[in-house]
């Protein structure tokens, strides 16, 4: 399991914010999100004159490009491309038919079951995988069983929402443990990036993510619940 | 010796107050023998001081990585 930074959780910052961020906090890499005018400004790579007709080089690697909405084959074809020579992948928001070879995507699902059996069928039709973002409230409620269930076989990412500054800030059980907990006991080897659960969350993340802290010790935790000062 | 499929419980991510029980609760459904590999950004020595209070001779503890910036461990369920 490789844990990643995503480009949501920082959306102002430049490649190089990113890249620093993913050093501050030991992470392997980024999940870069397109198409919402990002800080990153990674699109520019479609226009050869803005990006100068130079391959841009990520400060670290980049696991994966999500592209927004159904890409039309153009766009697909360019990026695909450009995933190809990261050594990236695809994530998907809505299943496509043709996909460029030998591109590696996989199809974002939530935790709606009518959905995950759609994302796995077009992962096994494809020979591709599935990406699971689990909702908060699925986390929490431990609804996640039966997703995690089906995805498994084919899943090869995960964008976890919930976790960073706001597990520190949580008041409740998030469930984010038990869920990474049965990623772990059921071999995952794949990648999870950190999301923001919300834009809301957006203030707390970038303090986070630009400060060199700890992530919160679970003994001190424990110490704080038992009333016990040190 | 590491292998690329062993399991890993990277614990940073998850919440301060569920991470030692996320830890106990992967440990105690491990078979006897089987082992996972824990990630954190700090030294767990209170929490294996933890499993030496709680845990008494059902474990084996081995340092894979010792920072500055992660550690591993690789946390093993000892047969009976």
């Amino acid at each position: 399991m490789k844990l990643l930074l995503s480009s949501d959780a920082l959306p102002t910052a430049t490649l190089d914010e990113l890249g620093a961020a993913c050093r501050r906090r030991a992470l392997a890499g980024l999940e870069l999100v397109l198409g919402r005018g990002q800080g990153h400004r990674y699109e520019a790579l479609r226009c050869p004159i803005e990006a100068g007709d130079e391959a841009v080089q990520p400060p670290v690697p980049v696991y994966w490009l999500v592209l927004p909405g159904r890409p039309r084959l153009s766009e697909l074809m360019t990026w695909a491309g450009e995933a190809h020579r990261l050594g990236a992948g695809l994530l998907l928001r809505a299943p496509v038919e043709e996909l460029p070879r030998p591109v590696r995507a996989a199809l974002v699902h939530g935790s709606d079951l009518a959905e995950v059996e759609q994302a796995v069928a077009w992962a096994r039709q494809q020979g591709m995988f599935t990406c699971y973002q689990p909702e908060p409230e699925a986390l929490r409620q431990g609804t996640w069983r039966m997703v995690l269930a089906q995805t498994l076989p084919t899943l090869s990412h995960v964008r976890l929402p919930g976790s960073g500054p706001e597990g520190q800030e949580a008041g409740g059980p998030t469930g984010v443990g038990a869920f990474l907990a049965a990623l772990t006991l059921a071999g995952y080897a794949g990648t999870v990036a950190l999301i923001p659960s919300g834009p809301d969350r957006l203030p707390a993340w970038e303090t986070w993510l630009l400060r060199r802290r700890g992530w919160g010790c679970g003994t001190a935790a424990a110490r704080q619940a038992r009333g016990v000062s040190r | 010796m590491s292998t690329q499929t062993e399991k890993t419980l990277d614990v940073r991510p998850i919440p301060p107050r569920e991470k030692h029980a996320t830890i106990f609760a992967t440990f105690d459904a491990l078979a006897p023998g089987a082992s996972f590999v824990l990630v954190n950004d700090h030294d767990p020595v209170p929490l294996r001081y933890q499993f030496e209070f709680e845990r008494s001779g059902q474990f084996t503890w081995e340092y894979l990585e010792q920072g500055p910036e992660v550690w591993r461990v690789r946390i093993t369920r000892v047969r009976a």
